[in-house]
């Protein structure tokens, strides 16, 4: 199966899990040292009734991925949007980029995809724009657990047209349909 | 009440998701199954170790340090620093999101932390140099990056002008 994620299946254990690993004891081990035993349980404490809050987001969040993973057949998006290009096509990639799920590890190898069916520098940038600002599982995930509702969606609302706005400059500013490809060769 | 939203949401898409999956028959459910696994097998300890590393740097990080660097009254120096600490705070959404709600707690601005958010999810370094670099090529990265340069301090001031009402 062709699918470009499974190209590089995710490491159980990479250097963003390390480094948040890292992170954590560090600062925990400065906030037990600086600010005391008292404050360092009290903020343990805190963290897990927030851990407890996420949860069942979490779960909601892993399924939906799974779920759209099955249903959106990637390859398909990708000759959809490669077909075709102007403005359809830069609405097209961005909408793609909010829903599809899956970290990095998953869009940029999608977006040589789009790139090998015949998008350009703009559909492209669209669509990782659209997975940055506006991916719709992370937004209601993360998101809304950490931040509240109003700033998330004028945060949002805010951002809706900008994928667009940026794979248009991109095309405007850097037209040529083959530099995508150039980038393969990097991926295996 | 966010939380109840989003959680509404989630659900509903789940559910109805879940279903059209039925639907399909074949394997799809089953995969789904496999796929979603997977993936909370991978973040869940990552959620954990974030979201307790963010709370230690909150508790550590003096509230007035927040509020001088990245309140609502720094301005556009503020939204320079907020879109840079965005693009260097390494380690997923869940680290990012965590300490930018940790610091708004603590008085930091809205403006600046959408503007350090959405330099997060534009063009974190720690994202583009493992992710975007290897597998795009570093030409079409740097000119999504050039594009994307500006836009988290124009939502920042965006934002801020919003805010005044």
């Amino acid at each position: 199966m062709p699918n470009p994620a499974s190209d590089r299946p995710r490491p159980k254990v990479d250097a963003g899990l390390v480094i948040v690993f890292v992170v954590a004891v560090a600062a925990g081990a400065l906030c037990y040292l600086l600010k005391g035993p008292g404050v360092f349980w009290s903020v343990l404490g805190d963290d897990l009734w927030l851990l407890l809050a996420i949860a069942p987001k979490v779960l909601a969040g892993v399924l939906l991925a799974g779920l759209l993973t099955v249903l959106l057949p990637r390859e398909q998006v990708a000759r959809w949007m490669g077909s075709r290009s102007g403005f359809k096509g830069l609405a097209l990639a961005s909408l793609a980029g909010a829903l599809l799920p899956g970290g990095p590890m998953m869009t940029f190898p999608l977006a040589v995809a789009l790139g090998a069916a015949g998008a350009d520098i703009g559909t492209a940038t669209a669509f990782i724009a659209g997975w940055g600002l506006l991916n719709v599982s992370r937004t209601l995930v993360w998101e809304f657990s950490f931040f509240d509702g109003d700033f998330v969606l004028l945060r949002y609302g805010l951002s809706l047209l900008l994928p667009i706005l940026l794979g248009w400059l991109a095309r405007l500013l850097f037209a040529r349909v083959k530099t995508l490809a150039e980038g393969q060769g990097g991926a295996e | 009440m966010s939380i109840i939203i989003a959680s509404a949401l989630l659900y509903g898409a789940v559910l109805a998701l879940g279903w059209l999956a039925f639907r399909r028959g074949g394997d799809a459910v089953p995969e789904a199954w496999r796929i979603a696994w997977e993936q909370g097998l991978s973040v869940a300890p990552r959620i954990m170790l974030a979201v307790i590393g963010a709370g230690f740097i909150a508790a550590l990080v003096p509230p007035e340090w927040v509020a001088t660097f990245v309140g609502r009254d720094t301005g556009f120096m503020g939204l320079l620093l907020a879109s840079l600490i965005g693009a260097l705070t390494p380690g997923g959404p869940m680290l990012a999101f965590a300490v930018g709600g940790a610091a708004m707690e603590v008085g930091a601005g809205t403006p600046q932390m959408m503007a350090f958010v959405s330099a997060w999810s534009l063009y974190n370094l720690n994202r583009v140099l493992v992710w975007e670099v290897p597998i795009m090529g570093h030409r079409s990265t740097l000119q999504r990056f050039v594009i994307a340069l500006p836009l988290p301090v124009l939502i920042g001031l965006a934002v801020g002008q919003i805010a005044i009402l």
